[in-house]
């Protein structure tokens, strides 16, 4: 993404930021609340219109694409605050996210066309929601999800649409630690095995640096810092805004 | 003991069926009189399936559905005029509501939901004040008459005029309701295929929350519109057997009170469940019926006398409804407990 901006009214809640990442690669986004991260992310996926500025997914510019058009070109992103579909189960919620449904379609729908293909994406589903911890949970009402398990449908739901780019909205916040560790195993499984690159926001710093390939530091809706977990250890400019002396 | 859904949802609605017929019997009304009010309920059942769809299922708010079978009548009707078939008229009134529909949908349902309310209840009411005046096309307030009714000849002599007639009822109202029935049973197993769908389930993800629908990569202005105007059809085929049914197309069968109709029935049947709409129907429109008849004792006497009193006591007994099931005589009460 190139000079990507947003304001709100007079906030300037995503300032001329240029951010890349490469295929498979893993990069952090840290920085202090009201950074602008969630905004940047929302104009990435196209949630939100750019006032200005561009971006690029495996080469083809997609700015200004509708999130439907990017998510059918594999970019999956997560919400900050887990969005449940409520009044679907659990198991419907992570079917629905499946790509390419024949049965989406008015007429092969009428005509029941689409059962076998609906077999594999259960079948599909109902791995996704085992290795997330959820399969018990398979057909309650996603409504009756605590939040920690909400972020880990999220997580399925992202999983599900097999994508290039997941942009992962603190995807650790309000999950027990334990899940938490197993949740950063998967997406160095799903690294390895899919090769799809990660952009994650979170606030638990240390993890961040542990994991990710890459760092970038956001402050008042501008990048600060972009660097290699260690530099940015040692970078001042982020231990001021994090300490709020900037 | 317990059931499927399946079974508790016909349960629900034969004891419905069961409780209205038999409390008209009770009364000692005749067939004729079961027979109309039958006509009532699957008319208004088949009207309410579009708004169970587009509402219950997607979330979309059509405050115009009356509009949709104002199309649907004035098609036979002015098919008619013009000396074209019969059943061209049919198709025509389809096509234009899915039209109107989308011409609807395409610059609202970008916007925030509410714009969709307020520019379907302003088409409905445009429409009929259209058939009003526009009287080259329409006839104006008197209307169209005299069109073929479809049937007519065949249920009124032979085998279906006697069968009537052993059950005392006019053997085309008869045919009417055999055609309702018909209709609305074959709208309702198209629209549940449709419903237990992936098509559906994206539908129920956009009512939800429509953000992650498209996060997940879901068109949903595709779908939104392609509910919008699937619902429109069993509109416009409530509004072709009303024109049947009654052997008339004026405009003042179409106001709004029409769709509140349906609004409160899919409610009182329960939302999320297409077959709230044939539930809702049954009561809504079996009270309306008993109303009419039922003579009150004592001080309450008045209470039965004048129109306005008799729906009184329809709103009463239907506050009473929604008090003792919240979700509808065929909702999901979890669904209730996750509501927006
Ligand atoms: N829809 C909106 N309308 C107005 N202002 C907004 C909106 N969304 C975000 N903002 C503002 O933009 C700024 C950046 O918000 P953003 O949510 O991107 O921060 P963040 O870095 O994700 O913070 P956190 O770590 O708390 O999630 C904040 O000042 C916020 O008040
Ligand atoms: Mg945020």
């Amino acid at each position: 993404m190139r000079g990507l901006a947003k304001a709100f009214g007079g906030v300037r809640a995503v300032d001329a930021v240029d951010l890349d990442v490469g295929p498979g690669e893993m990069v952090g986004l840290i920085g202090p609340n009201g950074a602008g991260k969630t905004t940047l992310f929302d104009l990435v996926a196209g949630a939100l219109p750019a006032d200005a500025g561009s971006v690029r997914l495996r080469g083809e510019d997609v700015t200004g694409k509708p999130a439907h058009d990017l998510a059918q070109r594999g970019l999956a992103r997560t919400f900050q605050i887990a969005r449940a579909l409520a009044r679907m189960t659990v198991l419907e919620n992570v079917c629905l996210a499946a790509p390419g449904q024949h049965g989406e379609r008015v007429l092969p729908a009428m005509l029941r066309t689409w059962t076998g293909q609906e077999r594999e994406v259960e079948a599909r589903a109902r791995e996704t929601l085992e290795f997330l911890g959820l399969q018990e949970h398979a057909d309650a009402y996603a409504g009756s999800l605590s939040g920690g398990q909400r972020k880990l449908l999220e997580l399925g739901r992202a999983m599900m649409l097999k994508p290039r780019l997941m942009l992962l909205d603190e995807p650790l916040a309000g999950v027990n630690p334990v899940l938490a560790q197993r949740i950063l195993e998967r997406i160095a499984a799903i690294r390895a095995l899919q090769g799809c690159a990660f952009l994650v926001i979170e606030h638990d710093v240390e993890s961040v640096l542990r994991t990710c390939d890459r760092v970038a530091v956001m402050a008042h809706g501008k990048k600060i810092a972009d660097a290699a977990p260690d530099d940015i250890r040692v970078d001042r400019s982020v231990l001021e805004a994090y300490l709020g002396a900037a | 003991m317990k059931l499927g859904r399946d079974a508790r949802d016909g349960l629900v609605l034969l004891a419905a069926v069961l409780a209205v017929f038999g409390a008209f019997a009770a009364l000692g009304l005749g067939t004729g009189y079961m027979v109309n009010a039958g006509i009532l309920i699957a008319l208004f059942a088949l009207f309410s399936l579009g708004l169970a769809l587009q509402f219950g299922q997607a979330g979309l708010v059509n405050f115009g559905q009356v509009g949709f079978a104002a199309i649907g009548a004035y098609a036979v009707g002015i098919a008619h005029l013009q000396g074209w078939p019969m059943g061209w008229g049919v198709l025509l009134g389809l096509a234009a509501a899915a039209l109107f529909a989308a011409l609807l949908g395409i610059p609202t349902l970008r916007l925030r939901e509410d714009y969709l309310a307020i520019v379907t209840i302003g088409f409905a009411e445009i429409l009929r004040i259209v058939a009003t005046s526009e009287v080259w096309l329409t006839q104006g307030p008197l209307g169209i008459r005299g069109f073929p009714r479809p049937g007519l000849e065949w249920a009124t002599q032979g085998a279906w005029a006697s069968f009537a007639a052993r059950l005392g009822a006019n053997p085309y109202p008869l045919f009417v309701l055999a055609l309702a029935l018909l209709l609305t049973g074959l709208s309702y197993a198209a629209l549940a295929l449709l419903v237990r769908s992936p098509w559906g389930r994206v539908l129920k993800a956009i009512r939800e929350d429509e953000g992650v629908a498209e996060a997940l990569g879901k068109d949903t202005f595709r779908f939104k519109l392609q509910a919008l105007a699937i619902g429109a059809l069993p509109g416009a085929l409530f509004g072709m057997l009303f024109a049947w049914a009654y052997a008339q197309v004026v405009p003042d069968n179409f106001t709004t009170i029409n769709t509140f109709y349906a609004v409160i029935i899919v409610v009182l049947g329960g939302l999320g469940n297409l077959r709230g709409a044939l539930a809702g129907s049954v009561v809504l429109w079996g009270l309306i019926s008993l109303a009419q008849v039922v003579k009150l004792p004592g001080p309450l006497a008045f209470l039965s006398q004048a129109g306005p009193a008799q729906y009184l006591v329809v709103g009463l007994v239907l506050i009473a409804l929604m008090m003792f099931r919240p979700q509808g005589l065929v909702g999901r009460r979890e669904e209730m407990l996750f509501g927006k």
